[in-house]
């Protein structure tokens, strides 16, 4: 049996225990480490969790609550899961903490949200959103989470290069080249903490970006990567975009959420 | 494969390297796609008719006509495929459920080869002291990757292919009671 730990490996039970597993999710290739005696149950608890972010947050699915709320008219309430409503407060906690850096609304503004007590969500204006630069750091915390309850006690997410880190001691993570993500670049130490990566380097078309500045629609057209730490993955993921519209790597609202990032050249 | 030669190298370093991680072996994966199913692998090769069909229907060329697949007792499918963009190679086990629909789909074996190159100082100093628990080493042996999102469009691409091949050429395979693999399997 083929086993990779983290750390040196112990006797395990045949098929109950896997160190690492990994799947094609939420675009890109999810991969779970487990450090020690994990149950097939744990991952598959985990990778339950980053779907259910999928199905709920995902601009592509058919019937997810952003399809839902994109569609709806503004004024027409829309009911949301508990997930879909906790990632919306984030979204409009940084939105309105960044002064409008962070925007996930791909026509209108994060401002003309409104976000009942009792579940709705209702656009004020006519408003679409895009949950990617968000939802993927919470499908990270999402199946940490799933993981803790399942009793692991040490495990890292990692989520095509979104990723978290729990559990005692350090993990050691290598960051790709923004210039060529074929290349690694420098390593850092992790130590119960999520970090998140953006960079407009990949769009393979001039004059293309995956980031939008809010202010001015324009796309940033960086010539460096950002990465974020942050304790929670949906923070770094969404910080990653105030630090690269801003280009500023010392962004008051990093400390505010208690994380740092770094602007690679 | 090309033969070696020595090349004169610059003076910085530029070695190529290899990532490599195997999280399932093929029977861990037909497990982990359907717990407690019993499976038996049947050779079984598109015949040139069947791959064009794949192809055509797909959308994508069909490479290897020698499929690696599995039939579990009710008649559930694990197809073992690889899949190689430009600097990875992916294997992957698809799981399929008597009527074609997916079950599951698991990585198996992921390798990347790149350039490591050592960056420059003034872009490592500012990682160092800068985080508390946070330290730049250049390390040789990390499983980690952070930073880049990598596509999985080959993958995605891959089960494409293989749900064309299921349509096309598995069909009759997906029975509950399928007679002796022998009987029901087309020629390669």
């Amino acid at each position: 049996m083929r086993c990779l730990m983290l750390e040196a490996s112990s006797d395990h039970r045949r098929d109950a225990t896997i160190g690492r597993r990994a799947r094609p999710m939420l675009g890109t290739l999810v991969e779970i480490s487990v450090d020690g005696v994990c149950h097939a149950q744990a991952f598959d608890a985990a990778f339950a969790a980053i779907e259910a972010v999928e199905a709920t947050m995902s601009r592509w699915r058919e019937h997810s609550d952003v399809t839902r709320l994109n569609r709806a008219l503004p004024g027409e309430p829309v009911v949301v899961a508990p997930l879909t409503r906790r990632v919306l407060r984030l979204a409009l906690r940084l939105h309105r903490a960044s002064a409008g850096l962070f925007d996930c609304a791909i026509a209108g503004t994060l401002a003309h949200l409104a976000i009942g007590g009792d579940g709705r969500v209702t656009k004020r204006e006519p408003l679409a959103i895009d949950l990617g630069g968000i939802a993927k750091g919470e499908a990270v915390d999402q199946a940490v989470g799933a993981l803790r309850r399942a009793g692991v006690r040490r495990a890292l997410v990692n989520a095509g290069g979104d990723l978290r880190a729990f559990g005692r001691g350090e993990f050691r993570v290598v960051l790709r080249d923004p210039h060529d993500p074929a290349r690694r670049a420098a390593a850092l130490c992790l130590n119960d903490a999520a970090l998140a990566s953006s960079s407009a380097c990949y769009a393979n078309a001039p004059g293309r970006s995956a980031i939008v500045d809010p202010r001015n629609g324009q796309p940033v057209l960086m010539r460096h990567g950002v990465t974020v730490m942050a304790p929670r993955c949906a923070l770094a993921d969404a910080l990653t975009k105030v630090v690269a519209v801003s280009d500023d790597a010392h962004h008051p609202l990093l400390a505010r959420f208690g994380a740092q990032a770094w602007i690679i050249h | 494969m090309p033969s070696l030669r020595w090349l004169p190298l610059p003076l910085a370093v530029l070695a190529v390297s290899a990532y490599a991680t195997s999280y399932l072996d093929a029977e861990q994966a037909r497990q982990v796609l359907f717990p407690g199913v019993t499976f038996e692998q049947l050779p079984f090769g598109l015949n040139p008719a069947q791959a064009a069909a794949i192809a055509a229907q797909a959308g994508l060329p069909v490479r290897v006509r020698q499929l690696r697949l599995w039939r579990g007792a009710g008649g559930e499918l694990v197809l073992v495929d690889e899949v190689i963009g430009k600097h990875d190679r992916i294997t992957y086990a698809l799981g399929l459920n008597p009527d074609g629909t997916v079950k599951g789909i698991e990585i198996m074996d992921y390798r990347e080869s790149y350039g490591h190159e050592v960056r420059g100082a003034a872009w490592r100093g500012q990682f160092i002291g800068k985080a508390v628990g946070a330290q730049l080493r250049v390390d040789e042996d990390i499983r980690n990757i952070g930073g880049a999102t990598l596509s999985c469009r080959h993958v995605t691409e891959g089960v494409r292919r293989l749900l064309a091949t299921w349509d096309i050429a598995l069909r009759p395979l997906s029975k509950k009671t399928a007679g002796p693999a022998s009987d029901a399997l087309p020629h390669a």
